[in-house]
């Protein structure tokens, strides 16, 4: 049976009063939550109010024009798992997206690494995180991927520590080089004087001994300040003649008449000639 | 050097022009200035070498070199271990270099340049959570005669009183330079630069006051003041920079 005008118009009159709801909740919410949220936790607060008080008022008109809304959230049932398998993997970006906006692993303009991309953050989206890499590229990464993956935020802290690896010769005296980068670090004026600079031992490797220079830099100028101390690093140890070990193997020579497969008894009294 | 920098420089000369030349240590600071142009060459900092700048502005005007604090808090360590006895007072000096505007007169100023660029360090109990500051190259002193005014360089009294009973080991004293004035101290040696004394109060295991006097200490002799505060002092701030730490 045709609606008659009267619920036609009343059917109009929910309609409205539920979208003016809607518009004047959502705007309630976004205030509330601009001042507890980042901007894009508090638009999609606000569109979340907004789409749940729409969809009462139009339940709610269609009740009044006389729909039978259990058919209708059957079907819409229905829908819902044909487009839930049709859009798996955008309902999960969706998803890993709002859990990934409140969770707040970063922000925009940090600077992170997701495995082996690492840019800025430009945009944070429903389903996707866009990263502007250095070399001036687009990349898109994918929610769901952003929530599977590790995340290192490199511009979280103020400050970063650079470790410099290097690896000098066995017959350098540790201490005396220890003393000397020590002293370099502190009167190098970009090195922060506090978290202290720090030398550690790491390895004794095939070629020499392995030791990291740790040094602290504000966060703003990182990346050129670590290329300047390395820089400075190397130029220093030159002066003081401390060389860097070199990837070296020893070999020994022997007559061709001793058995491959056996040790020479004379081994170690054959001439020993080092190639680096 | 011109001992009297902080005096207003009054643009001289037929055509308006004028070229003064300011040297502090190791720093050196030249300014050009045409009726139209201000030239400064700064001093070397940060390890790069000195930047030339040229800036436009209003003929006529008068320049001046201002003198004013550093940006952030420097920060101190005593020349050897202090501590400051359970309910028991200190006091120590701290000598810190100062910053040098130009500036059209009454204006702020349109460039600064420190007289002796200290090494930048990090105040706060971890790396996570602080700020940045300067390390002061020169230790924290308790007696002032072990303390050479040089110049370029300013002299702080810090008081620091423990109101718990028992011992306060200081590693490390901050100073909180923007929220503190410059005052020229016509002293028993000369003219020394001072700032506002700074009392620093321990009142719990994690509480430390700062309250920022009106002026140099007594002692200093009669003050000018030459310079404001960059932030409007509060009566109390809170330090960080006082305790021991640990990192990594």
């Amino acid at each position: 049976m045709a609606p008659a005008g009267a619920d036609l118009l009343q059917a109009s009159l929910q309609l409205a009063l539920g979208l003016a709801l809607a518009w004047g909740v959502s705007g309630l919410a976004r205030r509330i939550a601009t001042d507890r949220f980042t901007p894009a936790q508090a638009e999609v607060t606000a569109r979340l109010f907004f789409w749940a008080f729409a969809a009462l008022g139009v339940a709610s008109g269609m009740a009044e024009l006389g729909f039978d809304l259990s058919f209708l959230m059957g079907a819409a049932g229905l829908l819902t798992v044909a487009l839930g398998f049709a859009s798996q993997t955008s309902a999960s970006n969706l998803i890993s997206g709002l859990f990934l906006l409140f969770e707040r692993p970063f922000s925009l303009r940090d600077v992170i690494q997701v495995n082996t991309t690492t840019g800025e953050v430009v945009s944070i989206d429903l389903l996707s995180v866009r990263l502007r890499t250095f070399d001036n590229r687009l990349v898109r990464v994918p929610n769901e991927t952003l929530l599977k993956s590790d995340i290192t935020n490199l511009s979280h802290f103020p400050i970063r520590r650079f470790d410099l690896v290097l690896r000098v010769p066995f017959a350098i005296d540790l201490d005396d080089l220890k003393r000397h980068i020590l002293e370099l670090a502190d009167a190098t004026p970009f090195v922060l004087d506090e978290p202290r600079p720090m030398l550690q031992f790491l390895a004794f490797t095939d070629s020499g001994v392995e030791l990291q220079v740790s040094t602290w830099f504000p966060r703003e100028t990182f990346v050129e300040q670590r290329t300047r101390f390395a820089l400075t690093v190397h130029r220093s140890l030159g002066e003081a003649n401390v060389p860097f070990a070199l990837p070296s193997r020893v070999l020994h020579s022997m007559p061709s008449s001793i058995a491959p497969w056996g040790p020479s008894p004379d081994l170690g009294k054959d001439k020993i000639k080092r190639q680096e | 050097m011109n001992d009297a920098w902080y005096q207003p420089l009054k643009v001289t000369g037929p055509d308006g022009s004028l070229q003064e030349q300011w040297t502090w240590g190791a720093s050196q600071l030249t300014v050009r200035a045409t009726d139209q142009t201000v030239e400064v060459e700064g001093p070397a900092v940060d390890g790069k070498p000195p930047a030339t700048m040229r800036y436009l502005r209003a003929p006529g005007e008068e320049l001046e070199l201002t003198a004013r604090t550093a940006d952030r808090s420097i920060v101190a360590r005593p020349a050897t271990q202090l501590v400051v006895l359970a309910e028991g007072t200190a006091i120590i000096y701290v000598s810190s270099p100062l910053w040098v505007g130009i500036a059209e007169r009454g204006t702020p100023p349109f460039a600064e340049f420190p007289t002796h660029l200290p090494k930048q360090t990090w105040l706060g109990a971890t790396p996570q959570a602080g700020q940045l500051a300067y390390a002061s190259r020169t230790r924290a002193r308790a007696d002032l005669n072990n303390i050479t005014a040089e110049s370029g360089r300013m002299l702080t009294q810090v008081e620091l009183v423990n109101h718990l009973d028992e011992p306060w080991a200081i590693e490390r004293v901050e100073v909180p330079m923007p929220h503190l004035a410059i005052h020229l101290c016509e002293g028993p040696d000369g003219k020394v630069l001072w700032t506002n004394s700074v009392r620093v109060e321990r009142s719990g295991d994690t509480e430390v006051d700062a309250h920022v006097a009106d002026g140099p200490p007594a002692s200093a002799g009669p003050a000018q003041r030459l310079a404001e505060p960059r932030v409007p002092t509060t009566p109390r701030l809170n330090l960080l920079a006082l305790g021991r730490w640990g990192w990594l």
